[in-house]
């Protein structure tokens, strides 16, 4: 077999494990596994497709790169997601041969959304050797780039108890501080690291502009994500509007990270 | 270096066995989806039933342990399951324990012990549920 497709996969592994691992050990993402609404987990699987194929575009080498080889990207990273944390979670003692067939899929399909992100990222540097492909992304690619970094951390967070249990002991003072918090470090991120290879969409490049098309956007993608996660992991189920929407801002202080620091996970 | 992105993964065909992991990542996205569709369509249980079967007794320095495996039949997942364990002689509660199991999954089954005093072999020993929460 060729070197490089076994290195890949070896890659892809470790990407997945180096991803999926703090999920891995995460109580409430077995307990997930379980008690999940299958139909939000199907859910979840459907939208987790488009997000892989998406990145396999980003972090394409080639310009040509098709829809299908990207397609076959996603699928790849899929099963690699997969059966590293099945092997994990069997290695764990999570699951088991006398695990209910309910109970396995739900932990395994849960953890490969993470994993396959990982495991995607990692296979797709794959003789990259060294120099990183920089390319000009357009405003809807900066857009998606910042949902998968959104998504990446806030996987991580929103299904622990730790969200709720913020939502509800934080007064209202210190919630309206982590709004300007998330905003302020997220501004720092797009500023510093940031998007700095589209320098076209903005003309002239002043700070409201940045502001607004950047880092207010970027936030509204993290309380959106934010109370997608929620709702997935039931932590909205009987909850007051109030209470998820506190929830959405503790839950979007991670996701405005991620979604600011895209370019430096992703 | 400049052209070293002619040897990336993304410039050759995929190879075979790309292929067949690609395959296997689409088999267990339908797979997976199809099952859950289905799991959704054959829940809809509002409460669990619950079974409970004796595994084995254990005589220890200061007692008896009762080893027991809970079942759920039912699609709905149980969390913070009390169970009780009640030996009878007679007519007569000799002794009760209590113990509780954190989940209790949809269509799975978990592990526990109950400790007593007296020797259950010589009385009627029931173990059952005593309540659940909705997780």
């Amino acid at each position: 077999m060729d070197r490089r497709v076994v290195k890949g996969f070896g890659r892809a592994f470790a990407g997945a494990l180096i991803f999926a691992l703090p999920m891995l050990m995460t109580m409430e993402l077995w307990w997930m596994g379980f008690y999940i609404q299958p139909l939000k987990l199907a859910l979840l699987l459907v939208l987790t497709l488009p997000l892989l194929v998406g990145l396999s575009w980003l972090r394409g080498f080639e310009p040509t790169t098709t829809w299908r080889e990207n397609m076959l990207d996603a699928l790849i990273a899929i099963a690699v997601g997969a059966i590293a944390a099945a092997i994990t979670l069997y290695l764990f003692g999570l699951i088991s041969y006398d695990t209910s067939l309910r109970e396995v899929i739900g932990k395994i399909a849960l953890q490969a959304v993470p994993g396959s992100m990982g495991a995607s990222l990692a296979r797709s540097q794959l003789g990259g050797d060294g120099e990183e492909r920089e390319r000009n992304l357009s405003y809807p690619a900066i857009l998606f780039m910042m949902t998968a970094g959104a998504l990446f951390l806030g996987l991580n967070v929103a299904p622990t108890e730790e969200v709720v249990a913020l939502a509800y002991s934080m007064d209202a003072w210190r919630l309206v501080a982590l709004v300007v918090i998330s905003l302020g470090v997220m501004h720092a991120f797009v500023y510093v690291v940031g998007f700095r290879n589209t320098p076209e969409l903005i003309p002239g490049s002043t700070f409201t502009g940045r502001f607004v098309q950047f880092t207010l956007v970027g936030y509204a993608i993290a309380l959106l994500l934010s109370l997608y996660l929620l709702w997935t992991f039931g932590r909205m189920d009987a909850t007051s509007a109030a209470a998820t929407l506190n929830a959405c801002i503790v839950l979007g202080f991670p996701t405005a990270l991620g979604a600011a620091a895209s370019r430096l996970i992703l | 270096m400049a052209k070293s992105t002619k040897d990336s993964s993304k410039s050759r065909a995929p190879m075979v066995a790309e292929w067949i992991a690609g395959g296997l990542g689409g088999l267990m996205v339908i797979g997976a989806i199809g099952y859950l569709i289905y799991a959704e369509a054959a829940g809809g249980a509002t409460a669990p039933r619950l079974e409970f079967v004796l595994q084995q007794t254990q005589q220890q320095p200061d007692g008896y342990v009762v080893e027991f495996k809970a079942t759920n039949h039912s699609s709905f997942s149980a969390a913070k399951v009390k169970i009780r364990g009640e030996l009878r002689s007679g007519g007569d509660v000799i002794e009760t324990t209590e113990t509780e199991l954190d989940y209790l999954p949809a269509f799975s089954s978990r592990a526990g012990g109950l400790y007593f005093q007296h020797d259950p072999a010589k009385g009627n020993l029931d173990i059952f549920p005593v309540s659940y929460t909705d997780p």
